[in-house]
């Protein structure tokens, strides 16, 4: 009940996931990640030139492969491309976990209710997020990009979110109509319990195992959008991200004059998505006891 | 001290057919400390009663008349909020699937410890732990299967732990809905003893479902029987199974297999349950009673005194015939 006891809950939870291999392949690529997002505080500190933006080292005119000053080398008019990759990976980040956060939330906020209310509720939310579905996002978003001009960062970010929940809220009613139903829930109810006592309290611990992949998989597509946006030239043109760099190589022309400006950031955003993934599905486990193989009493 | 009162009770639920009259114009009254008891075959209106009880029917039931007098009010008045005060405090149920009446991701105690924080928040929570070890002590699990998971109990265990949730809140009735039957004998009997012991030690009310005649014996003071949505027969314990009195009474205590009446074993013919949705008048029992007349099948049945307490839903010639012969 006391701090101690979560703390001691978390213990118990990390060591399940860290034994789970994938979980620990997961981790292991999300810190180098993390590290990549990090350092990208400080190498513009270094020196301006590292700055991914507006750096512009003075004795390069033209895209130069890797060199000592230049790790990764530089684009076509000498900005650092590793200082642009770290960017990148802060960038990524940013964008996966706040849409795949925000979408989350609205999904199974939305689906639990929608499941356990069921009648008119249910079949007004459900149409809503069935019009929702049926748009293809990306056309969507390119659509509204070209008819606003080009969107800041979060403005992508949210509607990226805004365009995912459906799908999540869908799995979620499924789940939360047939918990409903289940003794558990009207046990509570005999207790006492209130709706939303019930939705949160008993319906929601069952569904955050699904809830959790559920991001996982929206961190993933809300990386992969925002890639695909920014690579066709409607991204946040004063962010750096890896889909930016990709719409830059091929902009300049270097497709196939420059790998070690064209593989980085393709590498990166495929070994990225692949540790959400594996994370996701180390997170079932912990999450729900019934999946672990073996568990000794306290 | 009478603490329920049901009167002329009816419960139908909407199909597409029309209305089933699940349940039709019961009445009986509970004193304060007794157990009474419901037997009857599936589908007789059984745990509508006690779904009736605690408010928790499915959308498409209807009450069509009727009133439950709990403690001096009418539950049929209640509004939401006061259903939610009222279960777990007032009544409270143990279910038929103990096995899943328990949320598997949560650890036992705390959905115990939550049946107490939803009716008084105010207590604090290292107050309500200790009433949780007493429950626990009480339904005789060790204190230190607290902290499992509802997995890693067996069935009698899981079934004690739903019995200590439903006692969690001191409730004055306690309705038990086929809550031995998914278990073995043996734990089938310890529980019993363990539902008898607590309503003597707490002045507990029981209600008992079951179709297992053994069970509502050994737990009931009182039984009513139960066919077609109505109660034909009720009484003490020993008035309505040592002497049954209603014809159909007379089918369910013959079709039960008992040791020293192997010989004459009298399954109940397998009959068509009446249909509850177009009634006739007459009696519901009529196609299979075996003292059909015209009177049975054209004229409503009464209510038959048979002594201060015993009672059966049957014509009083029917009731003399049978009990000569």
């Amino acid at each position: 009940m006391s701090k101690n006891h979560y703390l001691a809950r978390f213990q118990k939870g990390w060591q399940i996931f860290i034994l789970n291999p994938l979980g620990k392949t997961g981790i292991i690529l999300l810190i180098v990640f993390m590290l990549m997002a990090a350092s990208s505080f400080f190498i513009p500190l270094l020196d301006p030139m590292y700055d991914p933006m507006t750096g512009i080292d003075p004795l390069i005119k033209e895209s130069t492969g890797p060199s000592f000053h230049h790790w990764l080398g530089t684009d076509n008019v000498g900005r650092d491309l590793f200082a642009q990759l770290m960017e990148g990976a802060k960038v990524a980040f940013i964008v996966g976990l706040a849409s795949a956060f925000i979408s989350i939330v609205l999904g199974t906020t939305i689906g639990m209710i929608s499941g356990y209310a069921g009648g008119i509720t249910d079949r007004i939310l459900m149409r809503f997020a069935d019009i929702i579905m049926i748009m293809p996002s990306l056309v969507v978003l390119l659509i509204l990009a070209s008819l606003f001009g080009q969107f800041n960062i979060w403005i992508i970010v949210f509607i990226i979110a805004i365009m995912r929940w459906p799908a999540v809220s869908r799995v979620i009613r499924s789940q939360a109509l047939s918990l409903k139903s289940r003794p558990f829930i009207e046990a509570s109810k005999v207790a006492g319990a209130s709706d939303i006592r019930i939705i949160f309290r008993h319906i929601m611990p069952n569904v955050l195992p699904l809830a959790f992949l559920y991001m996982t998989f929206r961190v993933t597509s809300a990386i992969l959008v925002e890639a695909a946006l920014s690579f066709l030239g409607f991204g946040d043109p004063s962010q750096v991200s890896w889909g930016m760099m990709l719409q830059w190589v091929w902009k300049s022309g270097h497709m196939f004059q420059a790998p070690y400006w064209l593989i980085p950031p393709g590498i990166c955003i495929s070994l990225l998505t692949l540790s959400f993934y594996l994370l996701g599905r180390a997170m079932d486990e912990v999450l729900d006891p019934r999946l672990r193989k073996e568990e000794e009493r306290k | 001290m009478t603490l329920l009162q049901v009167e002329n009770l009816s419960v139908g639920y909407k199909t597409k057919k029309g209305i089933l009259h699940a349940v039709n114009d019961i009445s009986f009254t509970l004193e304060q400390g007794r157990s009474l008891g419901f037997v009857g075959e599936s589908g007789c209106g059984k745990t509508t009663i006690g779904m009736t009880l605690m408010g928790l029917l499915p959308e498409n039931a209807v009450i069509t008349q009727g009133a439950i007098h709990f403690n001096g009010s009418n539950l049929l008045h209640f509004k939401d909020e006061q259903w939610r005060n009222f279960r777990g405090k007032g009544i409270s149920m143990v279910f038929q699937a103990a096995m899943n009446a328990l949320n598997p991701v949560i650890r036992v105690d705390e959905q115990i410890m939550e049946a107490i924080e939803v009716h008084s928040p105010d207590i604090p929570k290292t107050e309500i732990y200790k009433q949780v070890k007493n429950l626990f002590n009480m339904v005789q699990i060790s204190e230190d299967r607290l902290r499992d998971y509802p997995h890693q109990y067996s069935g009698g265990m899981k079934q004690r732990a739903i019995i200590a949730m439903a006692l969690a809140c001191n409730p004055k009735l306690i309705i038990a809905d086929e809550p031995t039957t998914a278990l073995d004998v043996i734990v089938q009997d310890q529980i019993l003893q363990e539902i008898k012991k607590i309503k003597k030690a707490l002045n507990t009310s029981v209600i008992f479902i079951s179709h297992d005649i053994a069970v509502v014996a050994d737990v009931c003071e009182d039984i009513c029987v139960m066919y077609g949505g109505q109660i034909v027969e009720k009484g003490k314990r020993e008035e309505v199974f040592k002497s049954p009195r209603h014809p159909y009474t007379k089918t369910l205590l013959a079709s039960y297999l008992s040791l020293d009446s192997d010989k004459n074993i009298k399954v109940l013919e397998i009959q068509k349950p009446p249909d509850l949705i177009t009634l006739t008048g007459g009696c519901r029992f009529a196609d299979s009673c075996k003292h059909k007349s015209k009177n049975c099948e054209n004229h409503t049945p009464g209510w038959v005194d048979l002594s201060p307490t015993h009672q059966a839903f049957c014509f009083e010639d029917i009731l003399n015939k049978d009990n000569n012969d």
